[in-house]
């Protein structure tokens, strides 16, 4: 593991996910949650497992990769830690990249979560609003008339 | 294709805050929570701060034909997107061609006005709502006429309030002239008289500037005091008080042959002193103002050059790149560490060559525009968006002109 060469100076701390996944991970990794770091201030024992409660193991473990390769400051320039960052957010499917939105917005990982609002942005910005309803199951509450007149106050903005 | 999560409503936001001013609009008719989320005041102001969209530039400049064009510029690229504007406005018709000045932008809205015929409006390109700015009823100096006018445009961030300054230079029958000082204020609609003291009667023509930049509420613009020197003046959109500011001391240089532009840098308001070293190359000095008021504040940040066939200084943008008019008469950015200098592709001269730069932003001025449409008592501005090819096909000036000095007049 990357992280060995550093293991004895960084304290080990165990995560757990929602479903019992217990992962170990370097302090200086986990910290990089807000959520966390408060949990870690308010906690006498170390040692024992810290719940990350409403993250599944399959997510948590995507998030820890996301953390690790955050926490190392070396070799990486700007330029290839965006590349990754790139990599890491165009390999996920659908449904686990909203996972994760969901993830970060939780544990407060403010790099993580700007990465994916700003994937998710790009992904919807060109969908039409009946696209949009579909995608985030939204009810459209507007009576026909309504919505046609917020249409006509800007035609422009449906134009492609 | 659904997604299986439901997202927090802070979630949702913050996925909005990273969207397109285009899509924004276009989703406010997905449910009335989205509308209500979009439309209210301080999540556009937390879009336009926390933007990270990338920052543009607005360039108004001249197209064969002399046809004053804007056009929005990618600070990424350099390159002109397929975004122009062109204006159309009272004074400008086919045989008396006349160029709009732009000011600004504050919070993403600029200030159009037509120096000859004394219209203006605001605009923002973003959400494409213009506003016309209605007549003033304020009752000028008797028999006085104005010969010159001067216009400042400002942000109250106290009051939450865009305010247009209307500064005229006006004659009196006994060849005297006076300052009379008229203020705008957008959510009244109105315009009000403001006092302007004794000191700060210009004493000539209004000196040509390519700018007059608004910094943190402070609209500022060269005047001739005591028919000698130049200086700044300042008025204060938040206390509504002018200040007067001298020009960096120079040794042997008379104030009045001092050239450059007025700018805004890192929010503090620039001098950029244009320093000809004789045959074609210029030098710059850059000044910056501590304090209103205080010719002693000003603190000069560097000098850029000797830089080969440049003519004047336009502007700042992103990592302290100079715009630059170039002695041909096209825009140049210069970059005072490379010394790179890039072409803009754009053309003009002093006055009609501006670059402003620009973040896209939401605020709107939709409402009272309808309210002025019921009760116009002016001939109003019209911007047409057109794409590169086809810019001389736009309905001409003159026409729309016509039809607009049609319904006006019923």
């Amino acid at each position: 593991m990357a992280s060995t060469s550093t293991s004895t100076l960084s304290r080990k701390l165990i995560l757990k996910s929602s479903d019992g996944e217990k992962f170990e991970v370097d302090e200086n990794v986990a910290m990089q949650s807000q959520t966390i770091k408060h949990m870690i201030e308010d906690l006498d024992d170390i040692n024992s497992p810290i719940p990350v409660s409403i993250v599944t193991g399959t997510i948590l473990s995507k998030v820890i990769e996301y953390c690790k390769k955050h926490a190392t400051e070396d070799s990486d320039s700007d330029e290839q830690l965006k590349q990754w960052d790139k990599e890491y957010a165009n390999n996920m499917d659908l449904n686990t990249l909203y996972y994760l939105l969901l993830a970060a917005n939780y544990m407060e990982i403010k790099g993580l979560l700007e990465l994916i609002t700003q994937c998710v942005a790009d992904m919807i910005k060109g969908k039409s609003p009946e696209e949009i309803r579909a995608h985030f199951n939204i009810k459209n509450d507007f009576t026909p008339q309504e919505e046609a007149n917020i249409r006509n106050e800007n035609p422009w903005a449906f134009e492609n | 294709m659904s997604i299986l999560v439901t997202l927090p409503e802070d979630v949702i936001s913050e996925i909005l805050l990273r969207l397109p001013v285009k899509s924004l609009q276009r989703f406010k008719c997905v449910s009335k929570s989205w509308n209500a989320r979009i439309i209210d005041p301080r999540f556009m102001l937390k879009r336009f701060i926390s933007s990270n969209n990338h920052e543009l530039l607005l360039i108004s400049h001249v197209k064969p034909a002399k046809r004053q064009l804007l056009s929005l510029i990618s600070s990424e690229t350099l390159d002109i997107k397929n975004k122009h504007f062109q204006l159309s406005f009272p004074s400008s018709n086919e045989e008396n061609r006349s160029f709009a000045h732009i000011l600004g932008p504050c919070n993403g809205i600029f200030c159009v006005f037509d120096a000859k015929d004394g219209a203006i409006s605001l605009w923002n390109p973003a959400n494409r709502q213009l506003k016309n700015l209605p007549k003033s009823h304020v009752k000028p100096p008797l028999d006085a006429y104005t010969f010159d006018l001067c216009v400042g445009f400002g942000f109250d961030d106290e009051r939450n309030e865009y305010k247009v300054l209307a500064f005229k230079h006006m004659c009196l029958p006994s060849s005297s002239t006076i300052a009379h000082a008229e203020l705008y204020t957008l959510s009244t609609n109105k315009w009000k008289e403001v006092d302007v003291g004794e000191e700060f009667q210009p004493t000539g023509n209004l000196p040509c500037s390519s700018s007059n930049p608004s910094v943190d509420g402070i609209s500022s613009w060269f005047e001739i005091d005591n028919h000698v020197e130049k200086v700044i003046f300042s008025f204060n959109m938040k206390n509504e008080v002018f200040t007067k500011t001298q020009l960096p001391q120079y040794n042997g240089i008379p104030s009045k042959r001092v050239h450059g532009c007025l700018a805004s840098l890192k929010n503090s308001l620039a001098f950029i002193h244009d320093f000809p070293l004789g045959g074609v190359s210029k030098s710059f000095d850059v000044w910056v103002l501590g304090e209103y008021g205080v010719r002693k504040s000003w603190m000069k940040q560097l000098t850029i050059g000797p830089v080969l066939g440049v003519a004047a200084p336009l502007g700042f943008w992103k990592n302290g790149e100079l715009l630059l008019e170039h002695a041909e008469r096209n825009l140049v950015s210069y970059n005072p560490v490379t010394q790179d200098m890039k072409d803009l592709q754009a053309r003009g001269f002093v006055y009609i060559l501006q670059v402003l730069p620009y973040k896209e932003s939401l605020v709107c001025l939709q409402e009272a525009e309808e309210e002025i449409n019921h009760n116009r008592d002016v001939i109003p501005f019209s911007v047409f968006e057109c794409e590169e090819e086809n810019i001389l096909q736009i309905p001409s000036s003159s026409n729309s002109l016509n039809s607009e000095n049609n319904s006006s007049a019923v």
